[in-house]
């Protein structure tokens, strides 16, 4: 009867294998010493006692050694990466910079594209879009009285709310404060699923149509503009000289600009819908003037939804053809809406990063494989004097852990500060940032990362070791030994740097041609030297036209009058400000009835707006100061409308409708691209400020012309208007230019984004060029001396070294090439004006890769060449 | 060389396995040994690692016997006491015996 098997087991895992045959017939012959005095079920105890003793010895004993053996690991790493501080500074700062902007660049994508909404069932939360044969993919509105028949018409939707952009003014002792506001129907907070913060929101039994106004405020207004005052809730505040129920706070992070009109800020307060909800805008299904979301019923499919929306739709479309002919409805989750504009360069700039991580992994593999040549002696030592290949691996592991741990701290430290500046560059060109922070898996990923690159550039000088150690210590620092392998491997490395890089570089060509195409764009006026700001005339004091025309008149007069003004014009809305404003209009002497009412862009504008923005006429004449109240009313049209209407045909002296009333024709401006360099003017009709409705002019923009920089002229041209009167907020002072750049924003913003990218792995791929060829003259350095002795000149030596390091670069940019033209065709909607096959880009990114390769092969191959035969032959 | 100081059990462990002498001394007898001249118990896992802390001293060698029959055909670890070793164990011994010096009378007293 010999010991229990599990106990022979345990010892044969604890112990050393040169120890198993001793303690084995230790254990036997105790077992048999036990067996002869006690019953056998005792003995078999006891030897089992015995066994977890001697296991519990033996395990102790070497977790102590291997913590030893670690510690001494680590040491001889600190020690070597000390040794060759430039080396190791290079090293780390290569890859904290990969590091940092790929887990910066996680953390963006996290936020925006993965985490869920802030609101509750997201997946039930849509957002509705008009669908008409003549509108693109655009924001769209809708008639109250389409969505209110959309809510009772289609069963799988559960609720709709309408919402509107409201311009508020919060009276405060210390002046007027402009609050970024939007008008919500009562379901509102329920389609969009959330719980207040505080208080309640509204709800159908509020007071409607005569009764006082309520208003929800966001958590941001509630803790910024009121200071988190607790007793706000119940209480009354000024707005636009009303008063205005608090009756609660939003949660925090509601804010949400994109569920708002693309581009407008984030409302600061919901308010309930205004008397004019209810009267004639409830019945006027031709006035689309509300954005809508829904919340789908329980359990009801987006498919269910959308097939009855457009049922409902069609049946609107044939009951009144008037206003709803081809006019249908889509459906769109709100998330979806939300972040599909980013998806794509966000998902482009998370692929770049990638890249760039790769070409830094491989470039630092690269380093470390010109160092571990250098270290094959060493490496030879130690394993000639017993170490196990185990361990000089474990060695050079840790060299590489420690190099990216410290990388991996600077990096997420990096990642850290860029995400805290990330939100106020992003501005308005990224939703949903302001939930955007270095958070937990924000930290996972950088570390996760940092584990990954040790382990891939770790590992590669790990194959490199010498298979006999004895020759490794036989060969001189400049021997070729192992020289082949190595260089295959360094010829891969450099083959795929060069064609990561050349991607990255002909991606950002690309975006930096089309960019500069964007911006070359004519907008249609001259944008220089124009200061622009907003203004609004209160209603409570200007209640009359008369008093708002008067109020106009005397800012102009006012602002004229200031030195450095050259010319002042007033627009309802200004080009490039993201408003718009159409409407319905009738040529009136035009033929036959015409089957649908076109629409044009309708713009109010002083005298002096054509002036000051330079807007070229084509023919007849522009808006005048005299044309008045009591002058007969005149119109002036864009080259597109009067193309569309008159057919090359002069308009001047024909006649338009636009909102009831008759204006004569009376010139032909230029086009203007008010919606944005990307894209067409659209038909717009420019009405005198003095004879159009005032509901139209009471936020006009003043646009002025000056002689020198149009910012510094501001604050006189607030001082002026607060001499009309104090009253009057002025908001949005911006020079024409920023208002223009505000709209190409995004562009640049992912431009210079891709571009840095670029530029960094343009940096990397020219050290690892250079990190490469002086390696290679290095280790051939006895080569090219007896070549140069046996008669080589510098030409034949510079073509070989050329031919033999420079070709996988070659091979790897002309593949990357290829990779380009794939990534182009996937980002050709982010282009403006240039081709994804745009050659220029592509052989440009090979161009530039080849100079930068070149320079920095220029000063190790001129080494290579000047290599003295008579030296290096007595070198060992 | 600086006199090497030894440990109550690692001396235990030395003198037993110089009384046994190298064909003997080995884990199992040198556990025997020590509870049968000192009556208390030894865990032979306390000799494994004592004997590997003496052999990382130097104080000792260990090599594999024959294969016996009554240890399942397995050998023996042999421990064979270094000079190092019985210098230690002088070393000890000398280091007792000077402070044993006087003390004979108030241990007696006190027993």
């Amino acid at each position: 009867m010999s010991t229990p098997r599990w106990a022979r087991a345990l010892l044969r895992v604890v112990a050393a294998r040169d120890r198993h045959e001793d303690l084995l017939g230790d254990l036997e012959e105790m077992h048999r010493r036990r067996l002869s005095r006690h019953p056998r079920a005792l003995a078999s105890a006891l030897t089992g006692v015995d066994v977890l003793w001697t296991a519990g010895a033996f395990l102790q004993e070497r977790s102590v050694a291997s913590l030893r053996d670690l510690g001494l690991t680590v040491r001889h790493a600190t020690r070597s990466i000390l040794r060759r501080p430039g080396f190791s500074l290079a090293i780390v700062a290569i890859l904290a910079l990969g590091i940092g902007v790929s887990t910066a660049m996680f953390a963006v994508i996290h936020s925006v594209l993965i985490e869920p909404l802030a609101i509750g069932d997201a997946e039930r939360a849509v957002r509705l879009l008009p669908d008409h044969p003549r509108m693109g993919e655009s924001d769209g509105t809708f008639a109250l009285a389409d969505l209110a028949d959309l809510e009772t018409g289609a069963p799988a939707i559960e609720a709709v709310a309408a919402f509107d952009g409201w311009q508020a003014t919060l009276d405060r002792p210390d002046g007027a404060v402009r609050v970024p506001a939007a008008i919500v129907s009562p379901d509102f907070f329920r389609v969009l699923g959330v719980r207040p913060w505080a208080g309640r929101f509204f709800s159908s039994e509020d007071p409607g149509r005569e009764g006082e106004a309520l208003i929800v405020l966001s958590h941001s207004m509630w803790t910024g503009v009121l200071g988190a005052d607790p007793t706000v809730v119940g209480s009354t505040l000024r707005l636009n000289g009303q008063p205005h129920t608090v009756v609660g706070i939003a949660p925090p992070g509601m804010e949400d600009p994109r569920l708002g009109r693309g581009g407008q800020e984030a409302p600061s307060l919901w308010r309930t819908p205004p008397a004019s909800w209810y009267w004639d805008r409830a019945t006027e299904r031709g006035y689309r003037f509300v954005t809508a979301i829904a919340r789908l019923g329980e359990g009801a499919s987006l498919e269910l939804a959308r097939e009855q929306a457009r049922s409902v739709f069609s049946s609107l479309a044939e009951r009144f053809p008037g206003s709803n002919a081809e006019w249908s409805v889509r459906l769109v989750p709100l998330k979806e809406r939300i972040v599909a504009p980013v998806r794509l360069p966000l998902r482009l700039l998370g692929a770049m990063v990638g890249l760039l991580l790769v070409i830094t992994c491989v470039n630092v593999a690269n380093l470390f494989l010109v160092r571990a040549a250098g270290r094959r002696r060493e490496i030879g030592l130690r394993l000639s004097l017993g170490a196990s290949g185990r361990r000089v691996v474990g060695q050079l592991l840790t060299e590489s852990a420690l190099l990216a741990t410290m990388a991996g701290v600077v990096g997420v430290v990096g990642a850290a500060l860029i995400l805290r500046v990330l939100p106020g560059l992003a501005s308005g060109q990224l939703p949903r940032m302001e939930l955007l922070e270095a958070d937990g898996t924000t930290l996972l990923f950088g570390i996760g990362l940092t584990l990954l690159t040790a382990l891939l550039f770790g590992l590669v000088p790990a194959f490199r070791m010498p298979r006999d150690p004895a020759r490794a210590l036989t060969e001189g620092p400049g021997s070729r030994g192992g020289e082949r392998e190595s260089h295959r491997i360094h010829g891969w490395l450099l083959a795929i740097e060069a064609g990561l890089t050349v991607v990255l570089l002909a991606s950002a060509s690309l975006l930096g041609h089309s960019y500069a195409r964007l911006t070359a764009v004519d907008p249609g006026f001259d944008p220089e030297r124009v200061l622009t700001l907003r203004l609004e005339i209160p209603t409570r004091i200007y209640d009359t036209d008369e008093r708002v025309r008067d109020a106009l008149d005397r800012i102009a007069t006012e602002v004229d009058a200031l030195p450095g003004v050259e010319t002042v014009g007033f627009t309802n809305i200004l080009p490039f400000s993201g408003g718009y404003w159409s409407a319905a209009y009738v040529v009136v002497d035009a033929g036959g009835p015409d089957e649908t009412t076109p629409r044009a862009e309708v713009r109010t504008v002083s005298g002096g707006f054509f002036g000051a923005l330079d807007i070229g006429l084509h023919e007849g004449r522009s808006i005048r100061d005299t044309d008045v109240q009591g002058a007969p009313p005149v119109a002036v049209v864009n080259r597109r409308l009067a193309e569309n209407e008159w057919f090359g045909g002069s308009p001047t002296g024909h006649d338009l409708e636009v909102f009831g009333a008759r204006y004569r024709v009376v010139g032909v401006a230029a086009d203007v691209r008010d919606a944005g360099l990307d894209r067409p003017a659209v038909e717009t009709i420019y009405l005198p400020q003095a004879q159009a409705p005032t509901w139209l002019t009471r936020f006009p923009y003043l646009t002025l012309t000056t002689d020198g920089p149009p910012t510094a002229i501001a604050p006189a041209v607030r001082e002026a208007v607060r001499r009309v009167d104090n009253g009057i907020p002025v908001h949005d002072v911006r020079s024409m230019r920023t208002v223009i750049g505000a709209t190409t924003a995004a562009a640049r913003f992912r431009t210079v984004l891709l571009v840095t990218f670029a530029a960094l792995a343009f940096l990397l791929a020219g050290l690892g060029v250079y990190g490469v060829v002086s390696y290679t003259v290095a280790t051939r350095r006895t080569e090219l001396g007896i070549r140069t002795a046996l008669g080589a000149t510098r030409r034949d030596i510079a073509r070989t070294l050329v031919d033999r390091e420079l070709k996988p670069l070659l091979v790897g940019a002309v593949a990357g090439l290829g990779c380009a033209a794939l990534v182009a065709r996937t980002m050709e909607s982010l282009l403006y004006g240039v081709e994804p096959h745009h050659i220029p880009s592509l052989a440009g990114a090979l161009v530039a890769l080849a100079g930068v390769a070149g320079l920095a092969a220029l000063q190790p191959l001129l080494r290579g060449t000047r290599a003295d035969p008579t030296q290096v032959m007595r070198q060992p | 060389m600086a006199p090497i100081h030894l440990g109550e059990f690692e001396f235990l462990v030395l003198l037993a396995a110089l009384g046994l002498g190298p064909d003997e001394a080995y884990a199992v007898s040198i556990g025997d040994e020590i509870e049968s001249r000192t009556g208390r118990r030894v865990r032979r896992a306390n000799v494994y690692t004592t004997l590997k802390r003496l052999e990382a001293k130097g104080l000792v060698s260990t090599f594999l016997g024959d294969p016996r029959p009554e240890r399942g055909g397995k050998a023996r670890r042999l421990v064979e006491v270094e000079r190092e070793g019985v210098e230690a164990v002088q070393d000890t011994r000398a280091a007792m015996r000077s402070m044993w010096g006087g003390l004979d009378e108030v241990l007696e007293e006190g027993a």
